[in-house]
C-alpha cells in the first residue's frame, strides 16, 4: 500500500464518518461541526488528486461561506439542540422519495461508468493559470462563468433590495 | 563560512544524507524528513510569542509611559522570565469546565484555533528557498484557512452555553465575515499584479516594482486594516473585547492560554504575511551573499516594523461598535478595494510591457493617487447623505415612541 493510498483511506473515513455523524446527530449544532469536519475530508481528496486549488475553493467556499451562514442560523435558532424533538417532519416522504432516486441514479453511473486504471499524466505547473485563461475564454466556459456571475449579481441585488433602509 | 551561508537548507541535506546513511528505505527518509520539517516549522510559531510578549509589553509600557516589566523576585532580570512565568501559571491553573457547556465542542474550539493559526505557517517564505511547501495556491490556501479560525470562534462562543460568549462570538464573527471581503480583494489586486498564487513568485515579483506597499499603498492600507480584527487588535477589536463582553467568545474558559497563543500567532503570523506581500519579504542587501541573512535578520526586522505598527495602533486607538466597524468595512473598504482592483488593472494593461521598475511604480503610485481623489470624497459625500437620512429617520421616530408610554 503506497503512502497516497493510506492518505486517501483516511480522508475517505474522515468524510463518510463525519457525513454520518451529520445525519444522525440529535444536536444540530453538533450536526453543522461534523459538515465542516467532512467538508474539510473532501478537501484533502481534491489535493490527493492534485488539484489544490479545488480544495482551497472547497474549504473557503463549503467552510468560509456555507457552513457558517448554517451555524449562524442553528445558534440563533431556539429549541434546536432539544434531543425530545421529532427528528423528522411531515415532509419525510417527500425527502425519502428524492433521496432513494438521487441515490439510484447515483448508483447506476458509478456502475456504468467506464473507470480509467492507467496513471494520469503529470499536472502542468501553471494548472491555475489555464483554468483562469479558460473561464473567460469564448472557445471555454465563457458563458457559463458570465451566466453564473449574473445570477450571484442579482441574488446580490435581491439581499440588498430586502435589507435596505427604508 | 560556507557551511553557514544555506543554514537551513544545508542542515535538511546534513539530516537527509544521515537517515540514508542509516540505511533506511527512501520513504521513511521522505517521510521523517517531513514530519520533522512540518515540526520544526511548527515550532516557530509556538515558541517566538516567548519573546514577542515580552517586546509587546515593553512596547504597551512606553506609550503608557510606564517602565513596564522590570527587575523583579520572579521576573528576573528585565523582566525577561516573566513571560515563562506567565505560561507556567496559565498551564497549571484549574481547568473548570462550565456545567452546562458543551463539553466536545467547548474543550475541541481552542485546538482547531492554534491549528489554523499553526497552518498558515506552511506557505510563508522564511528565506531563499526556505518554504513548509510551495503550494501554487499560497496565498489562497491562507485565506481559506480563515474560515477555519470563524469556525473555532463561532465553536468556542457556542459552546460556552453562555449568553455573553454567544453574544460576543456573533459579533466577533461578523466582523470576521465583514473584513474577509476587503482582505480577499486586497490580496487579489496583488495576485492580479504578479500573476501568480505562490508566496515566492509574489516576493519575486516585487523586483520588477518597489515594493509593493509605495508601487499600491491603497492596496496595502486596504489590507492592513483587514488583518486587524484577525488577532483582535483595535480599532477593529469586537472579536474579544474585554471591556464590553468581559473577554470575548472565551469569557467561559478559565484555561484561556490557548486562545491568547492563536491571537499571537496570528498577529505574528498577519505581521509577517504583510512583510511578504508589500515589503518584500526576506529580501535585501547582501541576501544574494549570505542568504541567512534574508532569514534572521531582513524577514524579521520587517515583521518586527509591521507588528510595532499594529501594536502602536492597538494602543492608542479607541475600540470601534461592531456596527461602525460593518459600517467602515462593507461602506468604505469594500468599495474602495473594487475601485482598487479595476484602477490597478487599467494601469497594468496600459504600461508598456518592457516598462522598467521605476516606470511601472509611478504609473500604480499615480493612479493610486488618482483614486484616492476620486473616489474618497464620494465615499464621503455618499456617507454623509446616510447619516443625514439616519438622523431623519430618527427624529421621526422619537414623538412616536413618546407617544407609546
Amino acid at each position: 500500500m503506497t503512502l497516497q493510498q493510506i492518505l486517501f483511506l483516511i480522508f475517505s473515513a474522515i468524510t463518510l464518518i463525519a457525513a454520518l455523524m451529520v445525519v444522525t446527530r440529535r444536536n444540530l449544532c453538533h450536526a453543522a461541526l461534523f459538515m465542516v469536519l467532512s467538508f474539510f475530508g473532501v478537501a484533502g481528496l481534491y489535493v490527493l488528486l492534485e488539484a489544490p486549488f479545488l480544495a482551497g475553493v472547497q474549504v473557503f467556499i463549503y467552510v468560509g461561506g456555507i457552513s457558517t451562514l448554517i451555524i449562524f442560523a442553528i445558534v440563533l435558532t431556539r429549541d434546536v439542540v432539544d434531543p425530545t424533538l421529532p427528528p423528522h417532519n411531515r415532509q419525510w416522504i417527500a425527502g425519502a422519495l428524492v433521496m432513494a432516486l438521487l441515490c439510484s441514479v447515483l448508483i447506476w453511473t458509478v456502475l456504468g461508468y467506464q473507470w480509467t486504471t492507467t496513471t494520469p499524466g503529470q499536472v502542468p505547473a501553471d494548472s491555475i493559470a489555464r483554468l483562469g485563461t479558460i473561464l473567460v475564454d469564448p472557445e471555454g466556459f465563457l458563458l457559463p462563468f458570465e451566466v453564473t456571475s449574473v445570477l450571484l449579481f442579482a441574488v446580490l441585488i435581491g439581499a440588498i433590495t430586502i435589507a435596505r433602509e427604508r | 563560512m560556507e557551511f553557514l551561508k544555506d543554514l537551513i537548507i544545508n542542515i535538511g541535506q546534513w539530516f537527509v544524507a544521515l537517515l540514508a546513511d542509516a540505511g533506511l528505505p527512501d520513504i521513511w527518509v521522505q517521510v521523517i524528513t517531513l514530519g520533522v520539517g512540518a515540526f520544526t516549522l511548527a515550532l516557530v510559531p509556538l515558541a517566538t510569542p516567548f519573546l514577542l510578549i515580552l517586546y509587546e509589553r515593553k512596547v504597551v509600557a512606553r506609550i503608557a509611559d510606564r517602565l513596564g516589566l522590570n527587575n523583579s523576585a520572579y521576573g528576573g532580570p528585565y523582566g525577561l522570565l516573566q513571560v515563562p512565568d506567565d505560561a507556567i501559571k496559565m498551564f497549571t491553573k484549574e481547568d473548570s469546565v462550565p456545567a452546562t457547556a458543551d463539553r466536545w465542542v467547548f474543550n475541541s474550539a481552542p485546538v482547531v484555533c492554534v491549528t489554523v493559526a499553526v497552518l498558515i505557517w506552511g506557505v510563508i517564505p522564511l528565506g531563499p528557498g526556505v518554504i513548509g511547501s510551495d503550494l501554487s495556491i499560497g496565498i489562497f490556501y491562507i485565506l481559506s484557512l480563515g474560515a477555519g479560525s470563524v469556525v473555532a470562534v463561532l465553536m468556542a462562543g457556542w459552546g460556552s452555553n453562555n449568553e455573553y460568549s454567544l453574544a460576543a462570538a456573533l459579533c466577533g464573527v461578523a466582523t470576521l465575515i465583514s473584513r474577509e471581503i476587503p482582505l480577499v480583494l486586497s490580496v487579489m489586486a496583488v495576485v492580479m499584479v504578479v500573476g501568480s498564487f505562490s508566496m515566492p513568485d509574489i516576493i519575486a515579483a516585487q523586483d520588477q516594482y518597489a515594493w509593493f506597499l509605495f508601487a499600491m499603498p491603497w492596496t496595502a492600507l486596504i489590507f492592513l486594516a483587514s488583518i486587524l480584527s484577525e488577532p483582535g487588535r483595535r480599532p477593529f477589536e469586537t472579536v474579544k473585547a474585554d471591556s464590553e463582553v468581559v473577554a470575548g467568545y472565551f469569557t467561559a474558559y478559565s484555561k484561556f492560554g490557548m486562545f491568547y497563543l492563536a491571537e499571537f500567532m496570528n498577529q505574528l503570523a498577519m505581521s509577517i504575511l504583510f512583510a511578504t506581500l508589500f515589503l518584500g519579504g526576506w529580501r535585501g542587501p547582501f541576501v544574494e551573499q549570505i542568504p541567512i541573512l534574508g532569514t534572521v535578520l531582513w524577514l524579521a526586522i520587517k515583521t518586527l516594523f509591521v507588528m510595532s505598527v499594529i501594536q502602536l495602533l492597538h494602543y492608542s486607538l479607541p475600540r470601534l461598535r461592531t456596527d461602525q466597524i460593518l459600517a467602515v468595512t462593507w461602506k468604505f473598504l469594500t468599495p474602495l478595494a473594487l475601485v482598487n482592483i479595476c484602477v490597478l488593472a487599467l494601469a497594468g494593461k496600459t504600461l508598456p510591457p518592457n516598462a522598467g521598475p521605476w516606470t511601472r511604480t509611478l504609473a500604480f503610485l499615480a493612479a493610486n493617487i488618482g483614486m484616492t481623489l476620486v473616489v474618497l470624497p464620494i465615499l464621503a459625500a455618499r456617507d454623509r447623505a446616510a447619516r443625514r437620512r439616519q438622523e431623519q429617520i430618527r427624529r421621526a421616530a422619537q414623538p412616536s415612541s413618546r407617544k407609546h408610554k
